[in-house]
């Protein structure tokens, strides 16, 4: 009965957004809802960006369709066949290259001209580094034309890794921040000539000296021309999360860290009337129980040492446990599923496993 | 528990550089371990810095709260004995930039001002980075400072701030700027006094993304003090006894064993991964570190 929740979200929703901090596991765990959720939809695709080798190797990519990223990639039948996912079901995943998305971006909104010139400055390089929330802005057009497209059942999206869960939430703003900060209006064709009157550049001219000072001028100019398309889809992004067909669920381990970090996101997502829908403690520690009959024919001082082994596993089931219990009593209204700390070596069987402790039922 | 060693010889605390970088991917215990180490080099009786990147989003510090507080301010205070903290801010680092150019603070604030320079500076690409730059270097300055803590949240931005002045150098070889990134670039090139510190875990994927992050900062000639390998498990096998239980395990068709064999495979492969590239050191897994009094001592070197 616990878990008819997050059934009911993968039967019903159109898209999963799977957030959490840094090293919850949120890429396997998204990837395992992805695969879950094949045994419902036919067609289901679970974004990500910089997918650890093993799942890459999991899924049957080769390195290099992995450095490009670009458009879906159709699980082979191999993998499916392996993966346990039915014959006429198919997955497809796909991995963000942000470079990629606002190339495209580019290409739709400017000139050639313009995209040439753009892409020639040292600033257009440095751009997804230096430029917060790029990641995040080029997974949700990603998502949205994915969506727009209704090529998929289900999309499953595992957010950018970050310092905070919350801050795909604030994408919108910093990036709406960011276009409306009046550096490129400065540079706005309309309004040059007006500010201009008013303001002397050479100050600024004189400081970054006649190089960076051109350099960053024609970058804004031109990156100017993109406002408007990113302002628009700026503004559909905030109302994105709200949307019925949209669930937002939250990844986090026992560790007292991921917890606080989970009662942050929370807190953030109330005050912005994004609902919660689920709760995923990940990585929890199981029970060990040796059986030490097995072990009769080591000697004392070993049987000694792993008994102490064992007591520190059972504090760190103990501790979980206790976890995962103040998790439950704080969101009585979510569902909280818990899913196995797993020892496996191979991506196959972590993901099936993955699968099948957030969906309880045999493939 | 082993005594501890007076001379801290072997502790990762005894090796800490004057400016330390504490680098490593999210969820690795990066935070906790520079909050104890802040702790331990104070209580050394060193004067001590402790500093972070202010979080835009308004979000409270998560180091700070270690300390009781909700964030740090812009200016360093002290917060215990020998302890002081601060939040390095990009437009801080703007303004006192503006200032130290433009001599006079009534011609800073009259540019700054100018909301066309100010929009300028918190949009353009690389001037953020280039404002915590500058009030980083404030504080490197400040020799009464015997050891230096930077908590570096995310990984991309210890490679962006260490790329910056490689990046901007090229675009503006000479002037205001070029000087104190040639200045900043000496005190991060530096190997006497200043080691970045990559904290890892031991599991295969972190211990590679460990390795990247070393690879890239060695790159931008980044001195790499060492991993440090942070929630090691309790291992009280020899390699005979793990041999033994290795062979057990793999008869076994239930595979009790499993789980407590694979975490010690685990230690020794990151462990043997790692020191394969640089210097170890190996941070127990314990319940709370930052409350154990003499956790920041019990980080030790790692000898294979």
């Amino acid at each position: 009965m616990s878990k008819n929740s997050l059934h009911k979200l993968i039967s019903e929703k159109r898209c999963i957004i799977v957030c959490g901090g840094g090293g919850v596991g949120k890429t396997t765990t998204a990837a395992g809802l992805a695969l879950a959720a094949t045994r419902v939809h036919k067609k289901v695709l679970v974004v990500t960006i910089d997918p650890a080798k093993r799942l890459a190797e999991a899924f049957g990519f080769s390195q290099k369709s992995l450095e490009l990223g670009g458009e879906p990639i159709l699980l082979s039948s191999e993998a499916k066949q392996k993966l346990g996912i039915a014959p006429d079901a198919a997955l497809s995943v796909g991995i963000l290259n942000p470079k990629y998305v606002l190339q495209q971006v580019i290409s739709q909104t400017l000139s050639q001209e313009q995209a040439d010139r753009l892409q020639k400055t040292i600033l257009y390089t440095q751009l997804s580094e230096m430029v917060y929330g790029l990641q995040e802005y080029t997974a949700y057009e990603w998502v949205t034309r994915m969506i727009q497209n209704g090529d998929y059942d289900l999309i499953v999206l595992d957010t950018p890794p970050s310092f905070h869960a919350k801050d795909f939430f604030l994408v919108p703003d910093k990036v709406k921040n960011l276009m409306e900060s009046r550096v490129f209006q400065l540079f706005a064709p309309k309004k040059r000539s007006w500010f201009s009157a008013v303001m002397s550049f050479s100050w600024i001219e004189k400081l970054l000296g006649h190089k960076l000072y051109h350099e960053s001028r024609m970058f804004l100019e031109t990156f100017a021309l993109l406002r408007d398309r990113i302002l628009e889809r700026c503004d559909l992004l905030s109302r994105f999360f709200t949307q019925h067909e949209v669930a937002v669920i939250a990844v986090s381990t026992p560790e007292s860290s991921a917890m606080f970090e989970l009662d942050g996101l929370d807190h953030f997502l109330r005050e912005r009337k994004i609902q919660l829908e689920g709760v995923i403690v990940n990585q929890v520690e199981q029970t060990n129980s040796m059986d030490l009959e097995d072990l009769n024919t080591l000697n004392d001082d070993l049987q000694a040492k792993l008994k102490q082994l064992e007591l520190h596993q059972q504090k760190r089931v103990e501790k979980a446990q206790l976890s995962i219990q103040k998790c439950r009593a704080r969101y009585p209204l979510l569902e909280v599923v818990t899913a196995p700390m797993v020892y496996e070596p191979d991506g196959f069987t972590i993901l099936k496993q993955t699968a099948n402790s957030l969906y309880p039922l045999p493939f | 528990m082993t005594p501890i060693d007076h001379s801290h010889a072997d502790s990762l605390v005894g090796n800490l550089k004057r400016i330390n970088l504490i680098s490593g991917k999210g969820g690795v215990g990066r935070t906790t371990l520079a909050a104890t180490l802040a702790k331990a080099s104070a209580k050394q009786g060193k004067r001590t810095l402790l500093a972070e990147l202010e979080d835009d989003s308004g979000w409270d510090s998560s180091l700070a709260r270690y300390f009781g507080r909700k964030h740090f301010q812009i200016e360093p205070h002290e917060i215990d004995k020998n302890l002081h903290a601060v939040c390095l801010s990009a437009s801080v680092g703007q303004e006192k930039f503006l200032n130290g150019f433009l001599k006079l603070s009534s011609i800073t604030q009259m540019v700054l001002g100018n909301q066309g320079i100010k929009w300028f500076l918190d949009g353009a690409p690389a001037f953020k980075e280039m404002g915590y730059f500058y009030h980083l270097l404030q504080q490197l300055k400040n020799t009464d400072y015997e050891c230096i803590i930077l908590d570096l949240p995310a990984t991309g931005h210890l490679i962006g701030l260490a790329r910056l002045p490689n990046v901007l150098l090229k675009m503006m070889p000479i002037g205001p700027i070029a000087e104190k990134l040639k200045e900043g670039q000496s005190y991060f090139y530096d190997k006497k006094q200043t080691a970045a510190w990559v904290v890892t875990l031991p599991q295969s994927l972190p211990v590679s993304e460990a390795i990247e992050l070393k690879d890239s900062l060695t790159k931008e000639n980044i001195p790499v003090g060492g991993y440090v390998l942070n929630r090691a498990p309790f291992n009280p096998f020899t390699t005979e006894e793990e041999a033994i239980l290795e062979s057990m395990s793999s008869k076994s068709k239930t595979h009790k064993l499993m789980i407590d064999l694979e975490r010690v495979r685990r230690l020794r492969e990151a462990e043997k991964r790692l020191s394969d590239s640089d210097q170890v050191w190996v941070a127990p897994e314990t319940d709370n570190p930052f409350e154990e009094e003499s956790f920041g001592f019990r980080v030790q070197k790692f000898t294979p």
